[in-house]
């Protein structure tokens, strides 16, 4: 193909996806609800310069562990614009960045245009990956596109590239430590299957294993020294991680991958294990099968693990391109002038009624944090004393924090909690008991003195010791007053 | 660098890695105070007689212990016994055949380690039965010193007299010249040594029981080896798989042990040592397509065991008991005598601390009536009613009862007047006789109300 058609191509597919994010992006009033986490660390640091480790909000009080690069990062855009801004556009820009990323490694793999540019059309549409980044300054933008990359770096041996990265991604988000867990992979599935790899392989994925070591164990000291071996569960309470993977089914997998990534990826997967056996299959198998087993053995997250399979499985699926164009020329297809061209549009037709159009239709039903329920926060900054303690949902935890400005009693960083099953347990009572004893028992137990409600749950707080002192549309505020003696 | 000059470094760098307790004023772990209560019984016999845990018990002293009260340096032995091992160590290997660089780095590594800082700056025997197993290997030609060195060993226990067998019959598998009959008198005193305590009717042998998370002591384990020392033994293993098969799997059982055993681990650390030390050499050695990848792996190697002995360190410094909770029980040294009521991981502390036996230690193996005692104290604990606390304080003849913040804040309870410390108001019964901001010292009137 044409280079410049090819660049061509490849600035057209950017800007669609750049324009889609960004479109949507702003179509939603406010950020997506775990954006607010995000706000505060930038808040931080362009006030004192430092994130917000020791959090008076968080938990009433709380030691946070992470890794600070990716808020360094919005924290620079964000001294010239707002950071609602900041968040809409800059993390769409990284994001963007999967389209190139993906074609140059699909390129490596396939040494196919056509295929590479099949490959980065799909991976600019991975459904999880869209919405899960388009509007929650989420630090994956960051690191998907950033991850493809370095598995090209490490196909091709560009060490000083692969050196940076591999100090840089374990200081975006301790996630990226899937990286130098799949190329450990990689040795392995090498080693099991005797295929001999180049000694420098072996070199850089010590050298990445050692750096993310390294890096976490620095950032992550404390959180280690707290939960020993369990911070492999990241210290999210039981319950919680038994409602996610309960309801998890392996068709919402397909969707949120995307059913042609999905399906094709898997029989690429097959090509390249038992078939093909080269040394680009076999890295990208590892980069597939690692955050597979992850998931499977419940590790990561079901909304990571599913990013990271979408990012991997569009690229992997670029080596059945061949295999579908072959079988292609054996149907009667092949009679027909242009056949290869209506397999393209085609493809691209299927691709954009499985994948781009559910990803659209997420990312409008996506969470973001309501017109009505910005205005009750904003209440509640400006009229609940300094030190009140608001008990909210756990999702709108972080939204207390930035935007009420107030302490809450539990949010998503999990952490450095002590006892989290037995605070998630009283949590829960709290919007769940069925006896008022028991309900103000625990919001005295936690000095909680406001209580947020959202979405018209609030029939159980209408009771003369919770006294509603702010509504409207969907959200209301209530002040908790009673207290029970023992 | 010669030899001589190689062991001074060594020796250096054991003594300032095991400086911590001189910079501390007690020991970092609560549980070496088990170990006072047996040296400060002063007579050197096999065992000692506890009156530091209500209704006492026996405990049996080892040959570290006699060491202790015959010299009197609790918290110097262990570091000579570190400085000693690490040098013997370093030496042992030069004699099995094993390169002189890679037996030093094998040496340094162990003294880099977390477990080395734990067992060779810690008031407990560890420290002298992993001397005694390297002294053992290294006599091997004068048999007579070498069968002393297992024959004391005996007295440690069957657990780590076991474990010292299985360290031999590993040394044994790599180099056949160290020979297995030094054991056989080793034996004999053991079972001697075995049917006497027996004969003497439940004597309980002191363990030291750990802040046990793991073995890797970047994630928690106080007794335990860094990420980047575990990689370096992995990376060890692969180097010398092929030819010593055996020798690595034996001693990854070994290691394994401590899954069941925390202790088992100590014993693994010098072949751990090993394998690390080959794993780093041949980092060095081997020649790196991209030279300056290696330079920087080699530093982040370098860097990471470092920053875990250095927050490792740090991570002790934090660790029980504080100053304020020694301040609280060393008051209680001189006041009337009476039992202690508190959670029983502080008992030995404040046992030894203030000269008066607690209800309950840690250690649950000679306590009589332990199991009564156990669910006493808990419901002393957690109970709203003050007749039924009143009654089973009296039943077990507590008169002081010692709260610290960390029962308050989880450990026993998680709020302000729950249970015991609601309980704690009634002014006719209780009485707090000291405070400060890690401790509270509640006297018991067992008089009042007793019809």
């Amino acid at each position: 193909m044409d280079r410049r058609i090819v660049i061509g191509m490849l600035a057209l597919l950017f800007a669609v996806c750049l324009s889609a994010r960004i479109y949507l992006a702003f179509a939603q009033p406010n950020l997506q609800l775990q954006a607010y986490f995000t706000e505060r660390q930038v808040e931080g640091i362009l006030k004192t310069g430092l994130p917000v480790y020791e959090d008076s909000l968080s938990y009433s009080g709380k030691t946070q562990a992470f890794v600070p690069l990716y808020y360094y990062i919005l924290a620079f855009f964000s001294l010239f614009m707002p950071f609602e801004t900041t968040a809409k556009i800059i993390p769409n820009i990284f994001s963007a960045f999967i389209v190139l990323f993906s074609f140059i490694l699909a390129k490596r793999v396939t040494n196919n245009d056509a295929a590479s540019l099949l490959t980065a059309f799909i991976s600019s549409f991975i459904p999880v990956f869209f919405v899960e980044t388009f509007n929650s300054a989420s630090p994956f933008s960051l690191v998907i596109p950033l991850m493809i990359f370095q598995a090209y770096c490490f196909m091709e041996k560009k060490t000083a590239w692969f050196t940076a990265l591999s100090f840089i991604l374990p200081l975006i988000h301790f996630s990226s430590a899937v990286l130098p867990l799949s190329l450990m992979t990689f040795l392995t599935l090498s080693k099991i299957e005797k295929f001999s790899i180049d000694k420098q392989y072996a070199e850089m994925s010590m050298f990445s294993l050692a750096t993310h070591l390294w890096v976490l164990l620095v950032f992550y000291k404390d959180a280690f020294l707290f939960h020993g071996f369990k911070i492999i569960f990241k210290n999210i309470p039981f319950s919680i991680i038994g409602q996610h993977f309960s309801r998890f089914s392996i068709i919402e997998g397909i969707y949120l991958i995307g059913i042609i990534p999905a399906i094709y990826g898997v029989f690429a997967a097959y090509e390249f294990l038992f078939k093909k056996r080269n040394f680009e299959g076999f890295v990208l198998l590892a980069f597939v099968f690692t955050p597979a087993i992850l998931l499977w053995l419940a590790l990561i997250e079901i909304s990571q693990g599913m990013i990271f399979l979408g990012a991997f499985l569009s690229v992997i699926f670029s080596g059945h391109y061949h295999a579908l164009t072959d079988f292609l020329k054996k149907t009667r297809f092949s009679h027909l002038k242009y056949y290869r061209h209506y397999f393209i549009i085609s493809s691209i037709t299927i691709f954009v009624l499985t994948s781009a159009v559910p990803a659209v239709v997420l990312s409008e039903q996506s969470k973001s944090l309501s017109a009505g329920e910005f205005e009750a926060l904003a209440w509640i900054n400006a009229n609940a004393p300094k030190e009140a303690v608001v008990l909210a949902p756990i999702e709108y935890g972080d939204a207390v924090a930035a935007v009420a400005k107030r302490k809450n009693v539990m949010d998503t960083n999990y952490l450095l909690v002590k006892n989290i099953n037995a605070r998630y347990a009283d949590f829960s009572k709290m919007f769940s008991s069925l006896y008022k004893t028991e309900v103000i028992r625990m919001i005295n137990k936690y000095e909680a003195s406001y209580l947020f409600v959202s979405g018209g749950d609030s029939g159980r707080f209408s009771d003369p010791c919770f006294k509603k002192v702010f509504s409207n549309n969907n959200t209301e505020v209530f002040k908790a007053e009673c207290t029970l003696k023992e | 660098m010669n030899k001589t000059m190689k062991s001074g470094i060594l020796v250096f760098f054991a003594l300032i890695v095991c400086a911590t307790t001189l910079i501390r004023v007690e020991p970092f772990d609560g549980t070496a105070f088990e170990h006072e209560k047996i040296q400060s019984y002063g007579k050197i016999w096999l065992y000692a007689e506890d009156s530091l845990v209500k209704d006492g018990r026996k405990l049996i002293e080892t040959p570290y212990d006699w060491l202790v009260i015959i010299t009197g340096m609790k918290n110097i032995l262990p570091i000579i016994f570190g400085a000693l091992s690490a040098v013997m160590l370093y030496f042992l290997l030069l004699k099995l055949g094993i390169k002189e660089r890679t037996s030093f780095f094998s040496s340094l590594l162990m003294i880099l380690s977390p477990l080395f800082i734990f067992i060779f700056s810690l008031n407990n025997y560890y420290s002298m039965i992993i001397f005694l197993n390297i002294a053992g290997l290294l006599c091997r030609n004068k048999k007579y010193l070498s069968a002393f060195c297992y024959c004391l060993l005996a007295f440690f226990g069957a657990a780590n007299f076991m474990l010292s067998i299985a360290a031999l019959l590993i040394v044994n598998r790599y180099n056949k010249t160290i020979g297995l009959k030094k054991i056989i008198p080793a034996l004999l005193v053991f079972t001697a040594h075995t049917i006497w305590m027996y004969l003497q009717n439940a004597v309980f042998y002191p363990e030291i029981a750990y802040n046990e998370q793991g073995i890797i002591s970047g994630i928690g384990a106080l007794n335990g080896v860094s990420a980047f020392f575990a990689i370096l033994v992995v990376t060890g293993i692969i180097q010398h798989w092929k030819e010593n098969k055996q020798t690595i799997f034996m001693s990854l059982v070994l290691a394994a042990c401590a899954v069941f055993y925390s202790s088992a681990l100590n014993f693994a650390l010098p072949v751990l040592s090993v394998l690390a030390g080959t794993g780093f050499s041949a980092l060095l050695d081997q020649k790196w397509s991209a030279p300056y990848l290696k330079k920087m792996t080699l530093f982040i190697f370098i860097l990471g065991i470092l920053f875990s002995l250095i927050s490792y360190n740090t991570a002790i410094l934090k660790e029980q008991p504080t100053e304020e909770m020694i301040k609280g029980y060393e008051f209680m040294n001189g006041l009337p005598k009476g039992v202690i009521l508190t959670h029983a991981s502080r008992g030995a502390l404040a046992g030894t601390l203030s000269r008066m036996p607690s209800l309950l230690d840690e250690n649950p193996y000679g306590i009589k009536n332990y199991e009564e005692k156990k669910s006493d104290s808990e419901k002393i604990f957690h109970t709203y009613e003050l007749k039924n606390a009143a009654a089973l304080l009296r039943k077990n003849e507590v008169k002081y009862i010692a709260i610290d913040s960390e029962m308050k804040t989880g450990l026993v309870w998680e709020k302000e007047n729950q249970e015991l410390l609601y309980l704690l108001g009634a002014k006719e019964y209780f009485k707090k006789i000291y405070s400060n901001s890690q401790i509270e010292i509640w006297l018991f009137d067992g008089a009042v109300n007793e019809t």
